[in-house]
């Protein structure tokens, strides 16, 4: 579905959520795939809830991948279309090995 | 012009820029680059900046000295811009290499078993020696859980780094060490997160604590950085693969995995407010901050030498009435990658005659 940059390992199943600012911060759920341009630190506490984390760009020491490598949780990043593509809901798998984000 | 030998180090110091800016995304900096602040004040802030490094002269304070108060991360980075800065005004070839040689002699000093430019993916200050007498202080056993706290722990200190630092000042607040080698696979990495409570910069800022400390031990995981010290990367699993940990807050140990996650939740709320701040300033009022802070990765060493780290009335007036936008028309990098990575290292070369 998106084919990106695999910056922080492993592979995920989540339900995807854009996310835009903090604003969205009491909608995301814990286990939820963090869909978003860039990450920023308003979204700290949401990526702590996430099971993954997609971006539109970023390269290897982003803030994404730098955040998420901490985590342990993976992240594909330079994914440039995941917020337009990606639906509120939808049952995602991110695997941050190959930088593949594909329809569950 | 062929320069002497013992400038050499600066092929190591340019291969080491490269790498690290080759990973970054600089689109991805907020709420803007130090290619759009800095040149705006380059000239002001070189007077600043050699203002300091005579004092140290004058003073005779030897670099080792410099080298306990200035981190390696620090040293780095600045180095770098301090580079684009004399190109960016036009310094003469002597006053360049005057202001690079600084930072290679603290580094030196600071860093005797090499890698001064993390190179190899390494920042360490301590001997293998002190470092194993380190690893035997007490640890607390690694679980995942334990490693995931601390995880939460690391990024809300590195999200509230750039809210306090703005994304390329963060290594005042975030620098790892090592890896150490501690034999039969494993390895400790120490992560320093210091000066989260700045209230000369930042008055109304109510983080809990001003230093955290973190030792870990993985076991098979290979742990490196860039030149920019808060670049962590991994091989291997660092949540199954940290084996024994230990942190102190404000110079205590902390063990309880509940106050962890206290301190992580306050860090990480004091920080999203701290970048909605940043973010949100008038630009004329994120630059002045920006040269205030600039001036404050530099405090301990003012400190050291007993002289006023704030930044001087030029300085600050350096930025009046200028744009961001302004800033980054200096640069006139080529657009494809392999001619702005020439271009790029010329500019980042003192000892070549190569302008924006």
């Amino acid at each position: 579905m998106l084919k990106g940059l695999g910056v922080s390992p492993g592979s995920a199943k989540g339900k995807a959520r854009v996310v835009a600012g903090a604003r969205d911060e009491e909608n995301f759920l814990e286990g939820e795939v963090l869909v978003t341009r860039i990450t920023d630190p308003t979204m700290v506490l949401m990526m702590n809830r996430a099971c993954a984390i997609v971006c539109d760009i970023g390269g290897m020491t982003s803030h994404p991948s730098i955040i998420s490598r901490e985590l342990g949780i993976p992240c594909v990043v330079n994914a440039k279309k995941a917020t337009s593509t990606l639906k509120n809901g939808q049952e995602v798998v991110v695997d941050g090995t190959t930088g593949e984000v594909c329809l569950a | 012009m062929e320069q002497p030998a013992k400038y050499a180090w600066l092929d190591e110091f340019l291969d080491s820029a490269d790498k690290a800016l080759g990973y970054m995304d600089l689109a991805t900096l907020q709420p803007t680059s130090w290619q759009h602040f800095h040149p705006l004040i380059a000239k002001e802030w070189l007077a600043w900046f050699e203002n300091v490094i005579d004092e140290r002269e004058k003073q005779r304070v030897p670099f080792g000295q410099a080298a306990l108060v200035l981190q390696a991360g620090w040293l780095r980075t600045h180095l770098l811009f301090t580079m684009e800065d004399v190109k960016a005004v036009r310094q003469g070839l002597e006053q360049r290499l005057k202001h690079a040689e600084f930072f290679h002699e603290v580094l030196k000093a600071e860093m005797p078993q090499g890698d001064l430019f993390g190179l190899n993916g390494t920042t360490r200050l301590h001997s293998k020696e002190q470092a194993e007498k380190l690893a035997e202080q007490e640890f607390q056993a690694g679980t995942p859980e334990a490693a995931r706290a601390l995880g939460k722990l690391y990024n809300a200190a590195y999200n509230l780094g750039a809210g306090l630092y703005l994304d390329f000042y963060m290594d005042k607040a975030i620098e790892n060490f090592g890896s150490y080698d501690l034999g039969d696979g494993r390895v400790l990495v120490i992560k320093d997160m210091r000066f989260l409570k700045p209230t000369e910069v930042w008055p109304q800022i109510g983080t809990c604590a001003d230093k955290l400390r973190l030792y870990a031990i993985y076991e098979g995981v290979k742990f490196s950085t860039d030149m920019i010290a808060c670049h962590t990367q991994y091989q291997g699993n660092p949540i199954n693969g940290l084996k024994h940990w230990r942190l102190e807050k404000d110079g205590k140990p902390v063990s309880d995995i509940a106050e962890i996650n206290e301190v992580a939740t306050n860090l990480a709320t004091v920080g999203k407010n701290q970048w909605i701040a940043v973010t949100t300033m008038p630009e004329q009022e994120l630059l002045e901050k920006a040269v205030e802070l600039r001036c404050f990765v530099f405090k301990p060493l003012c400190d050291l030498l007993k002289i006023n780290w704030k930044p001087t009335t030029e300085l600050l007036k350096a930025v009046h009435g200028k744009t961001l936008r302004q800033g980054f028309a200096t640069w006139k990098p080529p657009k494809t990658k392999q001619a702005r990575k020439k271009y790029w290292r010329k500019i980042w070369d003192p000892r070549v005659e190569a302008y924006p």
